[in-house]
């Protein structure tokens, strides 16, 4: 009790420059928007072996039909840093830059050994700076997405071509559209960073061994540098009605469905019908990442064709409801991997790029509280009657 | 209190060792089965018991298996890697009794039935790979040629206590249990040497070709001991060619040559030891065969560049990984990629190789004394003996 007074006061104090703090206590991490636009998730973790730092910088806004790969293409070149020598320059001092393009934001990792939170912070500074970018250094970093395109696994190609017969152009594969990459001017590319980079579009997470009041000031004095901007509304990611189904050049099946933000209790329902689906079948894969827009629940199997089809098509009432005590395991399972340890602030980063407010922890009230009847519905929403299906033949 | 400490890590004859928890409430078990050394048959023969291992037991069929170990989160499944067969499952502490029985079933008395081997067969036959294994192990298996009684007497050979090596994950309270259990379980089994037909040492035939776009070039160096003196040495090597983004697959071949997307340079188990390899994966083009013969000059020209500082970066690499689990893990062993994360495996298939204990902070100390030519004389010796190998994509 003393420690949020202490909190909350310090907090007041750091974001004087504009209108009250928008500011969350979810124990014992603490979130809160600055006066500039961007938000601040810290979360201690004593046990924690590095000191992890994310800086997600939100899609909002950014309309992916005209700029497919754009965004990934900005990744590319912005985590060399100014000098092309950021990463070797991190990994000397034991650190370590991750970077992914997902469709609600970008994600910049720094893992830090503990103690160097200005490294990190540093490194922050070099990605967002970048800029002066030539076509030549867009040309050849274009070569090398192209190499990552085609490396695409086989569950990825799948799950691309259920998002894009579910959402169309609002579902674009993240790793973009080679032709539109390849075309990018260095002016266009200049326009995009600095509308990532605009602070009301950055979340910065600092997880680890790092005590609150610490976090929470360097935090916010490093977030405060930035000029303050405008957030762009979030577009609404409607997904069509199903059933659809695709041919995809690659040797699997999966089914798809659209889910609600993950704040809403049939997503829950159907990502837990899918972890126990899953369960069933040797090597099935289950994809969903944590949205606050509408996603993709998706389970899959690669190098086989037929098996996961059969088996869902097959499901009844009585199925459903002898697997729900185990998939209300998994699922807990599943929210215990994503909002506890490393990935904590992965997760929740992620989705407070899209929903400032967004609880993580209500996923687990949501997970016991799933009825017979809603997981019954979430089962019967991957049969081919209803789901998007995928399938690509050797 | 100190005697049951000192029973947790304890090694029961044979083979078997208890050690702590690594989730609370489950018992964990890593079985490791040693397979012989064996030829183009016998590696079609060994995966087809890796296929049908789990099929059914005397006394579990394979659904049962399933929803034994589903909810522990380490549902059962069987890997074979190119020196053994790797057997994985959790059980729930409130299913304790089941532990034992559910091993040595799937250890001893799998039904290894012929129409498993069979649909194994069918299945296996039509199976596509992916490109990055596909490339460490090229050979085209003929599965069709494969026997179904040789394959069962090569289990029951693998199956010996003498070619198993088990760690146990479980709390002190269920331990003595286990051992009385694994005890009597053992003393029924029929130990008999298996007599298997000589090992056919044909080479299989690699693929020379991948149906798709893409093309690899491997870079496979002679085998290493990883019991040898001077393993720290060839490992920070490897770290040296392909930890990170200042490595010198990333240097040489990605920021380089700008030809690829994946590339690393990884040491692979193999029955001989531990194979130094760098894998490149690029877009088949018409310069495949070009560029299949550029990778190891790339290489060469920064390994003799090599300072201190890339020393030092190497060492880092490894104390990231090793210490905080950061960065690119070069210890590849099929599914269990990455490695360092799982130390229930680790330290089984450790002393599965070595006889001794996996001890990385060790490794990671006596790095910091070797010097730059040493680690430089060892990445040139790993190029060197590497031979190229190139399977092209169709487009």
């Amino acid at each position: 009790m003393i420690l949020s007074a202490a909190i909350f006061s310090l907090l007041c104090g750091c974001a004087q420059q504009g209108a009250a703090p928008d500011v969350g206590q979810d124990p014992p991490r603490m979130r809160f928007r600055l006066a500039n636009g961007s938000q601040l998730l810290v979360e201690p973790a004593a046990q924690a072996k590095n000191l992890t730092v994310h800086l997600f910088a939100s899609a909002a806004g950014v309309d992916e039909s005209k700029t497919s790969g754009m965004r990934h293409l900005l990744e590319h070149l912005c985590v060399k840093g100014h000098d092309g020598k950021l990463d070797e320059r991190l990994e000397s001092a034991g650190a370590f830059l991750q970077a992914r393009t997902l469709r609600d934001a970008m994600d910049i990792e720094v893992d830090v050994p503990p103690g160097d939170l200005q490294m990190a912070f540093d490194a922050l500074s070099d990605v967002m700076r970048g800029g002066g970018w030539s076509a030549s250094d867009i040309a050849r970093e274009a070569g090398v997405i192209e190499q990552e395109i085609a490396l695409q696994p086989e569950s990825g190609a799948l799950a691309s071509s259920l998002w894009a017969q579910a959402y169309g152009g609002n579902g674009y594969d993240p790793l973009g559209d080679i032709a539109t990459i390849k075309a990018t001017t260095p002016e266009q590319l200049e326009a995009l960073r600095r509308e990532t980079f605009a602070s009301a579009n950055l979340v910065l997470v600092i997880a680890g061994p790092i005590d609150l009041r610490s976090g929470i000031k360097l935090g916010t004095s490093y977030l405060n540098l930035l000029p303050a901007t405008k957030a762009d509304g979030a577009p609404v990611r409607a997904a069509k009605p199903g059933p659809g189904r695709a041919e995809v050049d690659a040797f699997g099946e999966a089914r798809g469905v659209p889910a609600p933000p993950l704040s809403d209790s049939e997503c829950v329902a159907k990502l837990c019908a899918a972890l126990a689906i899953a369960s069933e079948l040797k090597d099935a894969f289950v994809t969903y990442t944590p949205s606050a827009l509408g996603g993709m629940v998706i389970v899959g199997q690669v190098g086989e064709v037929g098996t996961l089809g059969k088996f869902i098509d097959a499901l009844d009432e009585g199925d459903a409801d002898e697997m729900l005590a185990r998939a209300r395991v998994l699922g807990h399972r599943w929210a215990i991997r994503q909002g506890d340890g490393v990935n904590s602030g992965y997760t929740r980063g992620l989705l407070m790029c899209r929903n400032p407010r967004f609880q993580f922890d209500n996923v687990s009230d949501a997970i016991d509280q799933i009825s017979v009847a809603d997981f019954r519905a979430a089962i019967l929403a991957f049969n081919s009657s209803h789901a998007f299906t995928a399938v690509g033949l050797p | 209190m100190i005697g049951l400490v000192g029973m947790l890590v304890q090694t029961m004859a044979p083979g078997v060792t208890i050690v702590p928890p690594v989730q609370p409430g489950v018992i964990t078990v890593e079985a490791l089965m040693r397979s012989p050394n064996v030829g183009a048959i016998g590696r079609a023969e060994l995966t087809l018991l890796g296929e049908t291992l789990l099929s059914d037991t005397h006394e579990y069929g394979h659904r049962q298996m399933v929803k034994l170990t589903v909810m522990s989160g380490d549902t059962v499944r069987c890997d074979v890697l190119p020196d053994c067969l790797r057997i994985r499952f959790g059980v729930s502490e409130a299913d304790a009794a089941s532990v034992i029985p559910l091993l040595t079933n799937i250890l001893h008395d799998s039904e290894l039935r012929d129409d498993d081997f069979k649909a194994a067969i069918d299945s296996l036959s039509f199976r596509r790979r992916d490109y990055w294994s596909s490339a460490l192990e090229p050979e085209a298996l003929r599965f069709r040629e494969a026997h179904a009684d040789e394959t069962r007497a090569l289990y029951r050979e693998m199956g010996r206590p003498e070619n198993l090596v088990i760690s146990i994950a479980a709390a002190p309270n269920v331990a003595s249990d286990l051992y009385k259990a694994w005890q009597s379980a053992l003393a029924t089994w029929d130990k008999t040497p298996q007599h298997l037909l000589p090992p056919n040492h044909a080479i299989p035939k690699p693929t020379f070709h991948r149906r798709g776009k893409l093309t690899t070039i491997v870079l496979r160096g002679a085998a290493i001991d990883p019991a040898a003196p001077d393993f720290a040495t060839q490992l920070l090597a490897v770290f040296g060619l392909g930890g990170g983004k200042d490595s010198a697959v990333w240097k040489g071949l990605r920021e380089g040559l700008g030809w690829s997307y994946r590339q690393e340079a990884i040491l692979r188990n193999s029955s001989t030891g531990l194979e130094p390899v760098v894998e490149v994966v690029t877009v088949h083009s018409d310069a495949d065969i070009d560029r299949s013969l550029l990778v190891r000059p790339a290489l060469e020209k920064v390994v003799d560049k090599w300072t201190e500082a890339d020393k030092l970066h190497a060492v880092a690499a490894a104390e990231a990984l090793f210490s905080r689990g950061l960065g690119l893990d070069p210890l590849y062993f099929k599914g269990t990629k990455p490695a360092s994360d799982d130390a229930l495996f680790m330290n089984t298939y450790w002393r599965f190789k070595t006889g001794q204990n996996w001890q990385p902070q060790a490794l990671v100390a006596a790095m910091r004394n070797v010097d730059v030519k040493t680690m430089q004389a060892a990445a040139t010796k790993m190029l060197e003996s590497s031979n190229v190998e190139l399977i092209q994509g169709t487009g």
